[in-house]
């Protein structure tokens, strides 16, 4: 039940956008990965997801290399969020929440009927359904798609884990919605064991919703673990260059702040 | 709505259709969309009107109420073989009208169902079946035909017969759409963009050849050139209307099964990869579907313009960009305008035809713009 990277490299014309990589991400954990602009860091869920083919190195789900999977199983099992989401044409939100079970279309669920609603529900978006997706701000298309991602993966396979990568998923979203979203995404992973790998800007999201963090730094991992650890005004003023300190909320809890 | 249409369609097609049908609300945002079925019920009667329509209209007027009793004299005398009794009327009905009504009929739903397809795969509402570079090959080949073919080599129209034009220009269209395909597929990566700028460029360049060829013909070779260049449904001969019929046929049993990957398309390339759709497939089919439909049709009835670019957008503009809807609805309004715009090819000068690719462009562009005003531009796209 995990994701094993070995070796992942990506270059394109020449230019190397991650160095060698290795290591494992383990379903029912929440692995943020972060870094400034430029990093690599959509790089790295692309090739983690399957959306990208490595130049060299092997990602295997559940212990088979990704692009030996057949299209429409890994589709049943692993949804992505991308950062860029245009819809060509004006589709419903219902319609392009629905998009998500387009995978499951031979093989329906049981319920399947109820899927769609409920992970708009789940989304913040229940009573969207008979608007158009061009005529929503970005923040609600934003939930829409998260909606249509968690429709794809809402019921767990018959065996094997189930995974929801997330590109800056919390980028078009205000406070409320951000803290909503990742929460619901915490929810998942320690409720129903989903392995959740995202993109984060906010370090404070990552110390608040993570298992883990990897750094990164052009192209190279600089840094990898629990995100109270990780994260050290140290690390902040060398990757960032933010002269950062911590504090701790009335709640217990590890804040960074940075000028 | 119909039971049998609910279990058709899922779930969150049905809980659309049931509150939207068609109602001018939308005071909280909500899209203003006709349901699937009255969507397809309405099509489907106004294809029944253009039917009767181009029926009874023509330099030989036909009564609507004779209709049945010309199907069922026709039904009569091909079951008994005798077709030298039947009356004048029928024979005109069987030999003139029908054809054409039918070649009509087949061109109009495969032009509009190949433009939903070019529309789909580009992602662009402008996109039409032209793009692919099908219809300018195959008017390319028969303007070949006609003015190099017979100089170079003067027995092929009669090796062919009335098939020479025929064959040709779809041979012409087959292969340009192939040049268009393998030229954007040629690097790894590129796709529908490559195959856009491939198309225009094609495009063009087959423009130019026409444009050659036009000038170098003889007078008679222009007319016939002309005839492909405006369209006409005026050749429909028998043989070649069940031929047409056919293709078409099987371009729509396989387009509409197309609809739900071209719903996800609309979210992109990289994105339905990602639900399992096999993006490259799904061009290659319809790519194809749409090049063997409008090879096939216009290899018999020249371009007809603006049907297979307007007919997908009316539909998109009452029902939704739903391919489910889209692929079936906009075959049945295709399908109604070419007919319509016959019919008025037919009358519009009478005892003279004006040719139909005009009249689709001259009747679709002004009620296009009226349409849009109604809408207020919401469904552009």
């Amino acid at each position: 039940m995990a994701l094993i990277y070995q070796n992942l490299q990506f270059a394109v014309r020449g230019r190397t956008l991650l160095h060698p990589l290795s290591g494992q991400l383990l379903a029912g954990q929440v692995t943020a990965i972060v870094g400034p602009n430029g990093a690599g860091k959509s790089t790295l869920l692309n090739l983690m997801c399957g959306s990208q083919t490595a130049t060299q190195g092997t990602v295997a789900l559940d212990g088979q290399v990704l692009s030996t999977w057949p299209h429409g199983s890994l589709a049943r099992r692993r949804a992505v969020l991308a950062q860029d989401n245009a819809v060509a044409f004006n589709h419903s939100v219902q319609e392009v929440v629905a998009l998500g079970r387009y995978p499951h279309r031979l093989c329906p669920s049981w319920r399947e009927d109820d899927i769609v609603p409920q992970a708009m529900a789940y989304a913040g978006v229940a009573g969207m359904g008979h608007r158009g997706i061009h005529h929503l701000s970005g923040g609600e298309r934003a939930r829409v798609h998260f909606a249509r991602v968690l429709a794809q993966v809402w019921e767990a396979p018959e065996q094997g884990s189930r995974w929801l990568f997330l590109d800056e998923p919390t980028a078009a979203l205000d406070l409320r919605h951000q803290t909503d979203l990742l929460q619901r995404a915490r929810d998942w992973a320690t409720g129903q064991g989903v392995g959740v790998v995202a993109v984060v800007h906010d370090l404070n999201l990552a110390l608040r919703y993570a298992d883990r963090v990897l750094v990164l730094q052009h192209g190279h991992c600089v840094a990898d673990g629990p995100p109270a650890r990780v994260l050290t005004p140290g690390l902040l003023a060398s990757v960032w260059g933010v002269d950062a300190w911590r504090t701790t909320t009335p709640a217990g809890d590890i804040r960074l702040q940075w000028v | 709505m119909s039971a049998s249409a609910r279990t058709r369609l899922p779930a969150g097609v049905q809980a659309s259709t049931a509150t939207e049908s068609g109602a001018k609300s939308g005071t909280d945002g909500s899209l203003q969309r006709l349901g699937s079925t009255r969507t397809l019920a309405l099509t489907t009667v106004l294809l029944l009107v253009a039917l009767v329509l181009g029926a009874t209209q023509g330099a030989y007027a036909l009564s609507a109420s004779r209709l049945p009793g010309l199907v069922w004299d026709g039904l009569a005398s091909a079951l008994t073989a005798a077709q030298a009794d039947l009356p004048v009327d029928a024979q005109v009905f069987f030999n003139i009208r029908l054809p054409r009504l039918l070649l009509g009929v087949a061109a109009g739903a495969g032009l509009a169902v190949a433009g939903a397809l070019m529309q789909g795969i580009f992602r662009n509402p402008l996109a039409d079946p032209g793009l692919i570079g099908v219809s300018s090959g195959a008017a390319l080949a028969a303007a070949l035909t006609i003015v190099v073919g017979a100089a170079w080599w003067p027995d092929l129209p009669r090796a062919l017969g009335s098939w020479t034009l025929v064959l040709s220009a779809f041979a012409g269209g087959m292969a340009v759409t192939a040049v268009v395909y393998v030229l954007s597929h040629a690097e790894a990566g590129a796709r529908v963009g490559m195959m856009l700028l491939a198309g225009i460029a094609i495009n063009a360049v087959a423009g130019a050849g026409l444009g050659l060829l036009s000038y170098l013909a003889t007078d008679e070779q222009l007319r016939s050139l002309q005839f492909w260049l405006l369209g006409s449904l005026g050749g429909a001969r028998w043989s070649a209307v069940v031929l047409v019929c056919g293709l078409v046929a099987v371009a729509l049993v396989l387009a509409l099964p197309l609809a739900r990957s071209l719903n996800a398309l609309s979210l992109g390339e990289a994105q339905a990869s990602l639900l399992g759709v096999d993006v490259r497939r799904l061009q290659q089919r319809a790519v194809l579907t749409a090049a063997v439909a409008v090879g096939a049709i216009t290899a018999t009835t020249g371009i007809i313009g603006f049907v297979g670019l307007i007919a997908p957008h009316v539909v998109r503009l009452v029902a939704g960009p739903d391919h489910r809807v889209l692929l079936p609805a906009s075959a049945l309004l295709g399908a109604a305008l070419v007919l319509l715009a016959d019919a008025a090819a037919r009358t519009l000068a009478q005892p003279a035809e004006l040719p139909l690719g005009v009249l689709t462009a001259l009747l679709g562009g002004p009620f296009f713009l009226l349409l849009l005003r109604a809408t207020g531009g919401r469904a552009w796209r």
